[in-house]
């Protein structure tokens, strides 16, 4: 029996029918799914969770339909005159900053970068991190020992600074970012993983299917995989929000992909908090916030999904 | 207990070889050349040579791997780079001494605020007040703390001339001026760690309170202010200071934008600064120290908490 490698991965995580599911037992599992739906669509933290990333996501798709004036513009009275350092008004409803630019109108653009960065780098994690998980979970023996000393080591600095470390090495770039954050978030994935699939491994029908003589891949991708898939998108939604945390902080460090002028939520933190002495307090709050509402929305979804699955 | 021990701390060196040996590679991989990179474009040939050696790429990877060693043994990272004939040792140590006091105040503040939280949330289980505190806690404690750093900045900073905006309080300066000096950092941790703590504390809590000793205490007839004391707490904060241990490896180093904020000397702000600067003999003492601390709080808090709960100690021996 061949696997195709595109079917290992089912979306909503239901094994193909065929020999090793019932008609019963998939039922169930249907039945499952949908009490857990249910339970999700009710659960207020998932709702208000998936406002806040469906507006941002929203953003950054159109800023054009949000923002009142361009990322980079200088705003301008009747007069003709910029207008620097600003507080909230009718015509910059946050504000200007020192440079002019409308804040809101930064905010609002500044959604983009970290909602490509964030997604990418936890995907590239998830799946290089459930694959090393699902493998030394599933076989252990040396190499497991290996790879689990490693990610202990890895998991063991606090991940912002090996981010920071990374990033400085290889040169502050997109890819290099993304590829620092799916570095470092692989250790907790696979951590996570391979404990769900070391328990999973124990269990009779994966005795059931070895002594059915079926090959160790068909029983990780079919047999397995489907049962730790639980385990993974919680493991996923809770590492996007810490991928967004970690991004926002590496470009209040300076180290973004981007240029300074371009609309970032850090780096404008960075730019503008030392103004908040002198009572210019909006070019650095309206951002920061942005910051909090976006990863706040991202926990609140990743902690509904997660008590939803344990119940 | 014996072998746990042994085995616990194998594994603590392993950690800190493989730690040692990714900072040491981590300029080898570096595409180009990167002591171009870090001496920049304009740099005379001397200077570009004077980097490369301090990064050792002029050795094996061997020899760079073996100088790392020794060097981390001696703790004697050599001399940093933008203040030449200062020993990366002694930069290292000054923040090392202010990181120390800053986790030292900022825990003063955040565990009997946290722990207090926890066993309001547990004693009111599934009320309003409790889900108030976990959700609160959640909630903050995801927002990266240079976040609620800046918001503190605006909220308390500018309006209450208390709250300083330069954490670093002047030599000299007595205890409560310290304090002072120190609030809006501590603050900060407190809304970073308090969820976290807050949520150990209640679990921990909501056993003991399901427990059948409780249960025969308050059928003795004793208060509740009396199970508390007598029964429920020595059980739940145990635990929840032990976990504590293995997060406090964060609180030095981790907190690079809260330390950049507050203009505060730690160890997250000498690691920034090194890597701002270039500065990668200091990047690299900065970096294995943190790891070196990280390393004994969690190896501390593990041995505290197989101390008290047998059932740990088989663990790591089945799943090493």
């Amino acid at each position: 029996m061949t696997t195709p490698p595109e079917q290992l991965d089912q979306p909503d995580g239901s094994p193909v029918a065929g020999q090793t599911t019932t008609e019963v037992s998939a039922d169930t599992r249907r039945q499952v799914r949908r009490e857990q739906r249910r339970l999700l669509l009710t659960s207020p933290g998932f709702l208000v969770g998936t406002v806040i990333i469906t507006f941002w996501i929203l953003t950054a798709l159109f800023p054009e339909l949000f923002a009142t004036w361009g990322p980079k513009e200088t705003v301008v009275n009747s007069a003709g005159e910029s207008l620097l350092r600003e507080s909230p008004n009718g015509t910059a409803w946050f504000g200007t900053d020192r440079l002019g630019r409308d804040v809101y109108s930064r905010v609002v653009h500044g959604s983009r970068p970290i909602l490509i960065a964030a997604p990418a780098a936890t995907i590239i994690a998830a799946i290089i991190g459930s694959l090393l998980g699902l493998v030394t979970g599933y076989f252990r023996g040396w190499i497991d020992e290996i790879i689990s000393r490693v990610l202990e080591a890895i998991l063991s600095i606090p991940s912002i600074l090996l981010a920071i470390v990374i990033v400085f090495t290889f040169g502050a770039t997109n890819p290099v970012i993304i590829g620092a954050i799916a570095f470092l978030f692989i250790a907790p994935i696979a951590r996570t993983v391979r404990a769900a699939t070391l328990a999973e491994a124990q269990l009779d029908y994966v005795t059931a299917a070895r002594m059915r003589g079926e090959r160790s891949l068909f029983i990780i991708g079919r047999e397995i995989f489907p049962n730790v898939l639980g385990v993974v998108v919680v493991e996923v939604t809770v590492r996007l929000g810490y991928a967004i945390f970690t991004l926002a902080t590496l470009s209040f460090l300076g180290l973004s992909g981007g240029n300074v002028t371009d609309p970032n939520w850090g780096v404008d933190v960075a730019q503008n908090y030392q103004q908040i002495v002198a009572e210019v307090w909006w070019p650095t709050v309206f951002p920061a916030l942005a910051i909090g509402a976006l990863v706040v929305g991202v926990n609140l979804v990743a902690d509904s999904i997660e008590k939803v699955l344990k119940s | 207990m014996g072998r746990f021990i042994v085995r616990r701390l194998l594994l603590s060196f392993l950690t800190l070889a493989i730690i040692l040996v990714l900072i040491t590679l981590i300029p080898n991989l570096a595409p180009g050349d990167p002591a171009r990179k870090i001496a920049g474009g304009t740099a005379s040939p001397e200077r570009l040579q004077a980097v490369t050696e301090s990064l050792g790429l002029d050795k094996s990877v061997v020899a760079q791997l073996r100088d790392s060693i020794s060097d981390t043994f001696r703790l004697d990272f050599g001399e940093s780079f933008t203040r030449p004939g200062v020993a990366v040792t002694s930069l290292v140590s000054t923040s090392l001494f202010n990181s120390t006091k800053l986790v030292i105040f900022g825990m003063a503040l955040v565990l009997p605020v946290s722990i207090a939280g926890g066993l309001l949330a547990a004693y009111r289980r599934d009320t309003w007040l409790d889900r108030t505190i976990v959700n609160t806690g959640v909630a903050l404690s995801s927002v990266p703390e240079f976040v609620v750093g800046v918001l503190f900045l605006a909220l308390l900073a500018v309006p209450i001339s208390y709250f300083k905006v330069i954490a670093d309080p002047p030599d000299g300066a007595g205890i409560l001026t310290t304090i002072q000096y120190l609030m809006l950092p501590a603050l900060t941790i407190l809304t970073v760690y308090f969820g976290y703590i807050a949520r150990i504390t209640r679990a921990s809590t909501i056993t003991a309170l399901n427990a059948d000793y409780t249960r025969t205490a308050f059928m003795r007839g004793l208060t509740t202010l009396q199970v508390f004391r007598r029964h429920v707490l020595r059980n739940s904060l145990v635990p929840t200071v032990a976990v504590v241990g293995t997060q406090l490896g964060y609180l030095f180093g981790g907190m690079v934008g809260l330390e950049l904020i507050y203009s505060y000397p730690g160890l997250g702000r000498l690691i920034f600064d090194a890597v701002d600067s270039a500065d990668y003999p200091l990047l690299r003492g900065g970096v294995l120290t943190v790891a070196i601390i990280y390393m004994l709080a969690t190896l501390s808090a593990d041995l505290l908490i197989a101390w008290m709960n047998p059932r740990a100690r088989l663990s790591l021996s089945e799943a090493g």
